[in-house]
C-alpha cells in the first residue's frame, strides 16, 4: 500500500504537492491536484467519509465562488450591477479558481490525516524534537477523539433524561473538557515516566528505507523539478488571459498531475496484483 | 419549518435591499445637479514605472461633471466614471471611502508604496475623498503615485 512507504519519502511527496498546489495559481494544475487526491480517497477511505468530504468541498467551493464577485469588482465583462458595483465574470473565475485550490489543499490533508498517524509521525520528528512531535501526534488526535468523547456523553445524558437541550449541551461539554485535559496530564506524565525524550533513549520503528523509497524519492522530485519549471501563471484582472500552451507549460501540467496521480497509481497496482493472485491461488 | 421560513426571509429581505441592472440600464442613468466641477483621471506614473502595460496616461481630461449640494470630491467621480463608462473599486463607507483602483489600475499595482490620490485647485487635501465638500467650479484632479505622492507633489 501506498502508506506503508517509509514516512520521510511520504513526507516529502506531500510537501512537494502541497507547495505546488499552494503557489500555483493554474485551473489545469489545480484540477489535476484535485483528482488525484480525489482517486485516492475513494481508493483507500470509507465511502461514508469520503461522500461526506466531498459535500462539504462542493459546498465550499459554491460560497468562496459565490462571494468574490460581491467583493472584488474589477474585471471588464460585466454581468450586472449590484448597488452601483460591478458583478463581473472574471471576478467569477476568480473565485472558482480560489475555491479549487481552498479544496485541493483540504482533500489533500485529508489524505495526509489518514496516512500520517501517530507512529509515523513520531518516527519522523521522535528524533529531531521529541517534545515537538508528541504535541504534534496529541494535537491531530485532539478533535477527532473530542467529537466522539461529546457525542457518547451527550447520549448518555440523553438517554438518563437530562431536561433541557441546551442545559444537556453545555454539561456534556463541561464534562469532555475535562476530560480531555485530565487524559493530556495523564498522557504526559506516563510518557515522562516511560523516560520518553531523555538522552541516548532510542526509538523502535517498524519502518525501513528501502530502494523503493529511493526510487519513490527521485521519481517525485524530478516530477516536482519539471512542474516547477514548467509552472504557468493565469492573469485574471482586468481581463483573462490563459498563457499560450508552449512546449514547457505542457510539461509542466503532465508532470504535476503525474505527481498527483502516482498514490492512486500505486495503489491501482497493488490491487491489480492482488486480484490476480486470488486467481492464481 | 420554522427556521426555514426564517432563513428564506433573511435572503429574500437582502434580495429586496439590493438593486440590479443590466450595464444598459446602469450606464443609461444621466446623474443631473446644479453645480458642476471640473474633474480629470490621469496615470502618467504608472505609464513611467517599469515593465508597465499601460500606454495612455489619460483616463479622464477635464471633464465637466455635475453635482448636488453637499456633495463630495467621491460622487463627483461616481458620476464622472459613470458617465464615460470607466470601472473604478471602492472600500468602505461614510467619510472613509477609499478609491482601490480606477480604470482597472489598482493599489500596489507599480510598487508597494502606489495608489490613487486626489488634489482639488492644486492642493492635496489630507481627508478621505468622502468627507471633502466641493464648491462651485472646482478643479479635481485624480493622480495616481508610485511612490506615496511624493511623484505627483502631494508630499515636499
Amino acid at each position: 500500500m501506498f502508506k506503508n512507504f517509509n514516512p520521510i519519502a511520504l513526507f516529502i511527496y506531500f510537501v512537494y504537492v502541497l507547495f505546488i498546489s499552494v503557489f500555483s495559481f493554474n485551473p489545469i494544475i489545480l484540477t489535476a491536484g484535485i483528482l488525484g487526491a480525489v482517486f485516492y480517497c475513494l481508493f483507500t477511505l470509507e465511502k461514508k467519509s469520503v461522500f461526506k468530504l466531498f459535500g462539504f468541498c462542493a459546498f465550499m467551493f459554491l460560497i468562496i465562488t459565490l462571494t468574490n464577485p460581491l467583493f472584488s469588482h474589477n474585471g471588464r465583462t460585466v454581468l450586472f450591477f449590484i448597488n452601483d458595483n460591478r458583478v463581473t465574470f472574471e471576478a467569477l473565475v476568480y473565485g472558482a479558481v480560489l475555491g479549487l485550490a481552498v479544496i485541493e489543499v483540504l482533500i489533500w490533508f485529508k489524505c495526509f490525516s489518514t496516512i500520517f498517524d501517530s507512529e509515523r509521525i513520531i518516527f519522523l520528528f521522535g528524533k529531531i524534537s521529541p517534545k515537538t512531535a508528541l504535541v504534534l501526534s496529541m494535537t491531530l488526535r485532539f478533535i477527532p477523539n473530542f467529537v466522539s468523547n461529546f457525542k457518547s456523553i451527550n447520549t448518555t445524558q440523553r438517554l438518563i433524561g437530562s431536561d433541557s437541550r441546551i442545559k444537556r449541551y453545555l454539561n456534556s461539554f463541561s464534562a469532555v473538557i475535562t476530560q480531555s485535559l485530565e487524559n493530556s496530564v495523564i498522557t504526559s506524565d506516563s510518557m515522562k515516566s516511560r523516560g520518553y525524550g531523555l538522552k541516548g533513549r532510542t526509538f523502535y520503528s517498524r519502518f525501513r528505507f528501502s530502494t523503493r523509497d529511493i526510487v519513490f524519492i527521485i521519481i517525485s522530485t524530478v516530477l516536482f523539478a519539471l512542474s516547477i519549471i514548467g509552472r504557468t501563471d493565469f492573469v485574471f484582472y482586468p481581463s483573462i488571459d490563459a498563457p499560450s500552451l508552449s512546449g514547457f507549460s505542457i510539461i509542466g501540467c503532465f508532470s504535476f498531475s503525474a505527481l498527483s496521480l502516482i498514490p492512486f497509481i500505486y495503489e491501482l497496482k497493488e490491487g491489480i496484483r492482488w486480484k490476480y493472485s486470488i486467481s492464481k491461488i | 419549518m420554522k427556521k426555514l421560513i426564517l432563513l428564506s426571509l433573511i435572503i429574500l429581505s437582502v434580495f429586496c435591499s439590493c438593486s440590479i441592472k443590466t450595464p444598459e440600464e446602469y450606464y443609461k442613468e444621466k446623474e443631473k445637479g446644479k453645480y458642476t466641477a471640473t474633474i480629470s483621471i490621469n496615470c502618467e506614473t504608472a505609464v513611467k514605472y517599469k515593465n508597465s502595460k499601460r500606454k495612455k496616461s489619460e483616463i479622464l481630461n477635464n471633464y465637466k461633471v455635475s453635482y448636488n449640494k453637499g456633495d463630495t470630491v467621491f460622487t463627483a467621480l461616481k458620476n464622472a466614471c459613470k458617465a464615460n463608462k470607466i470601472q473604478f473599486e471602492y472600500t468602505g463607507a461614510g467619510d472613509s471611502v477609499y478609491i482601490e483602483g480606477i480604470d482597472y489600475l489598482y493599489e500596489f499595482d507599480c510598487g508597494k508604496h502606489s495608489g490613487w490620490e486626489y488634489s482639488v485647485n492644486g492642493v492635496f487635501p489630507s481627508v478621505g475623498c468622502n468627507a471633502y465638500k466641493l464648491k462651485n467650479g472646482d478643479v479635481i484632479k485624480w493622480l495616481y503615485t508610485c511612490d506615496l505622492g511624493k511623484d505627483i507633489g502631494a508630499v515636499k
